[in-house]
């Protein structure tokens, strides 16, 4: 699309491909041939944190830009201080921030309840993912002032949650924040429906939580008003006029541009939204950053990408997906990690997924708690 | 000494080379910027080695990190 628009500053983009193959030995070895057989100054990509970790040691010792699309885990960038990595996505510390600065404006006027009264519950699976939401879930929910009355760990690979729902079932939460894979998240919410347990809002945080398709498979009508956090989907915006009306108009065209595109390669059926942020973190870097590099730091090597990145300063809403762009400076403890990269919480309804907040994306008001005759309403 | 020198000036010619081929691969030798683009294709992430076999097979989701929805 870059090189249809004319390419960067009158330069085509040429891409480069190699295949970690989800493994960290075969992405180290095809980062070691990218940056030295074929000479580039950046690489974009990277998704899971084991490959993350040690890609991001190499390019920065390396001195070449990795212009990270997930690597979700803050300990990818925490305390690094690394000069050439960049992550434009959400880390877990906040997407578990979100739901709790959400819960602390939205609970007083829709529960009647005050955030220091709030009582929250925070479940999670074990791994890196599940414990750095959950971290964060306490942490922010307790500056908020919130009762934190459970927190619970459990396997990814359980086979039954049937205890958990009883310690919820004891604790009474008035909000369930979780955080899980797929199968464990339907399997709570299975678990839940069966042991009739109660709350008046349950937040998920990506993970299986983002399959909204799948879940609305299995659940029906039951997932309605339950939230997700996360970087909406590009269908978020393009199934919304209200939601399309809050990005500019260009974006709502580029949106619908990547998903006709990505449907004449992939067959019809929604984009993954990894998809739609690796697009939107690759729009950024052509569009805003190379453009930089080659006019003000005298081309496109690492050096000049990185100075170009660093000078980035896109307000929210900006970004393709609504996200804006800041990289926290070399100083920061969080080197590198885009500082408005603001997750949003989303609503499901009807198997449609609204954006609830913040207010300046929002298309829909917010339902809380779940209304009578819900199943799982008080 | 003069072998030293020689030697210090090749190494300053194979990096002054090396700098130059990069700038022009970054910038465009042929008029091109090249990215490189590490991407994940064949699977399975390394969390569904830690689910149960009957659900990897019910599951095709291969998207552990997802934050969004």
């Amino acid at each position: 699309m870059a090189n249809e628009h004319g390419g960067v500053g009158g330069l085509r983009v040429q891409a480069v491909r190699a295949n970690a193959r989800s493994s960290p030995a075969t992405a180290l070895i095809e980062m070691e041939r990218l940056i030295g057989q074929e000479q580039v100054e950046v690489i974009v990509g990277g998704y899971a944190n084991a490959q993350c970790i040690p890609l991001a040691a190499r390019m920065e010792a390396a001195g070449k830009v990795f212009w990270a699309t997930l690597c979700a885990d803050p300990g990818v960038l925490e305390a690094r201080r690394y000069r050439y990595v960049f992550r434009g996505a959400p880390d877990y510390a906040q997407v578990g921030a979100a739901s709790c600065d959400f819960l602390a404006a939205v609970a007083q006027p829709k529960l009647g309840i005050a955030p220091r009264q709030l009582r929250v519950a925070i479940i999670h699976e074990s791994g890196a993912f599940g414990a750095g939401v959950a971290a964060a879930n306490q942490q922010v929910c307790a500056r908020h002032g919130m009762r934190v009355v459970l927190k619970q760990v459990y396997e990814a690979s359980t086979p039954d949650l049937a205890e958990l729902i009883v310690e919820l079932r004891r604790v009474r939460p008035d909000v369930v924040l979780h955080t899980g894979y797929h199968p464990d998240v339907t399997l709570f919410l299975r678990n839940a429906l069966e042991q009739n347990l109660k709350f008046k809002a349950l937040i998920g945080h990506g993970g299986g939580y983002a399959e909204l398709d799948k879940l609305a498979a299995s659940f029906g009508a039951d997932l309605n008003y339950i939230f997700n956090v996360g970087v909406p989907a590009a269908r978020s915006f393009l199934e919304f006029e209200d939601a399309a009306r809050r990005l500019g108009p260009e974006q709502e065209v580029l949106l619908a541009e990547l998903r006709r595109r990505y449907q004449a390669l992939k067959g019809p059926g929604e984009m993954p939204p990894q998809a739609g942020l690796a697009f939107s973190q690759t729009w950024v870097l052509l569009t805003d950053v190379l453009p930089r590099a080659l006019r003000k730091y005298g081309g496109a090597h690492a050096a000049a990408i990185r100075q170009a990145a660093l000078d980035t300063d896109l307000p929210l809403g900006a970004a393709p997906l609504g996200q804006g762009v800041k990289f926290a400076p070399p100083a920061s403890p969080m080197a590198g990690q885009n500082q408005r990269a603001a997750p949003a919480v989303m609503q499901y309804v009807n198997k449609r997924s609204y954006i609830a907040w913040p207010p300046a994306l929002a298309s829909t008001d917010v339902v809380m708690p779940f209304p009578a005759g819900h199943v799982f309403a008080p | 000494m003069k072998r030293h020198a020689a030697l210090v000036l090749v190494l300053a010619g194979l990096l002054a080379a090396s700098l130059l081929t990069g700038t022009a691969h970054a910038q465009g030798a042929g008029g091109a910027i090249r990215i490189g683009l590490l991407y994940d294709l064949s699977g399975p992430w390394p969390t569904a080695a830690r689910r149960p076999a009957t659900w990897a097979a019910a599951s095709p989701s291969r998207w552990p990190m997802s934050t969004a929805a």
